[in-house]
């Protein structure tokens, strides 16, 4: 997030990736990802219409991630706003969004990672298993 | 004055005890290392750097840390299965329990206060609220909620 204007909105067609970037946020007798992985009040996401393939995501991190995909739309309908907006660390990557947790208090937080976490077994979007070694 | 772990032992046998004297009813886990088990993984959450999450993630609140082993240190013995240890981006913690789609999860988002989430949607169950790290007998109440009906 920066101090920027809000970038514009992802279209709500568009899929978002999201790397497992560490085996706590994965719960591998499920099989799916933990919802400590969307719980911040903003986290990094690709859209994949233009980052085209997990591999352009999956480069910029430790190898072993995994990467999981949901629909925008979806994610909105849960609460979530996502945005077009550089990395500051990546600033080459145009496929970068940040996806907004708009309940930062309160009830309200929890249940809608948990939501985002259902929406992505749901759709086949666990599209790479993490394999940390 | 009774502690808060000599209260929730004394609840639970006494729960026990409503029954039929006759009936040993099933309501704990028997795991003598659950406490140190877990103090391991607090102590491994406790030695994460900067960045842990590739993500720009600070270091766990050490006052978070010393609060969670606190919280476990005042559990009662052998009722419950290990819970997942699991570090968050702002630098906070959360104990999880998963099992075919009942969720249990205890945040830490301060010292004193946990955030808990309640999930079971086939039974209904979508619940989220906080209560004050102090409070045992609510964490217990929550993690005898997941414990029911499961088996590993």
């Amino acid at each position: 997030m920066s101090d920027a204007s809000p970038g514009l909105e992802v279209d709500q067609v568009d899929d978002l990736f999201r790397c497992i970037t560490t085996p706590d946020w994965w719960v591998a007798e499920e099989g799916r990802p933990s919802s400590a992985a969307f719980k911040q009040p903003n986290f990094s996401a690709d859209m994949a219409s233009v980052a085209k393939t997990p591999e352009h995501t999956l480069q910029r991190f430790p190898g072993g991630c995994g990467l999981v995909s949901f629909n925008y739309g979806t994610a909105k309908d849960i609460g979530f706003i996502a945005r077009r907006e550089p990395d500051p660390e990546h600033p080459e990557n145009l496929a970068h969004a940040n996806v907004y947790n708009l309940v930062t208090s309160g009830n309200g937080r929890k249940k809608m990672a948990q939501k985002l976490v259902e929406a992505v077994v749901a759709s086949g979007g666990i599209l790479v298993r993490p394999s940390f070694v | 004055m009774a502690t808060a772990t000599q209260s929730s032992r004394e609840r639970l046998t006494q729960s026990t005890r409503g029954r039929s004297s006759e009936t040993w009813l099933p309501v704990g886990h028997y795991d003598p290392e659950f406490m140190i088990g877990v103090s391991v993984e607090l102590d491994r959450l406790s030695l994460l750097q900067n960045n842990w999450d590739s993500y720009g993630a600070p270091p766990i609140d050490p006052g978070i840390i010393a609060a969670a082993r606190k919280f476990v240190e005042a559990l009662p013995e052998n009722f419950a299965y290990r819970p997942r240890v699991v570090p968050m981006s702002p630098g906070n913690l959360q104990f999880e329990w998963h099992h075919q789609g009942k969720v249990l999860e205890l945040e830490f988002e301060t010292p004193k206060l946990i955030h808990f989430l309640q999930w079971y949607p086939q039974a209904g169950v979508e619940e989220e609220e906080t209560f004050p790290a102090s409070d045992i007998e609510r964490a217990v109440d929550l993690i005898q909620w997941f414990m029911s009906g499961t088996t590993v």
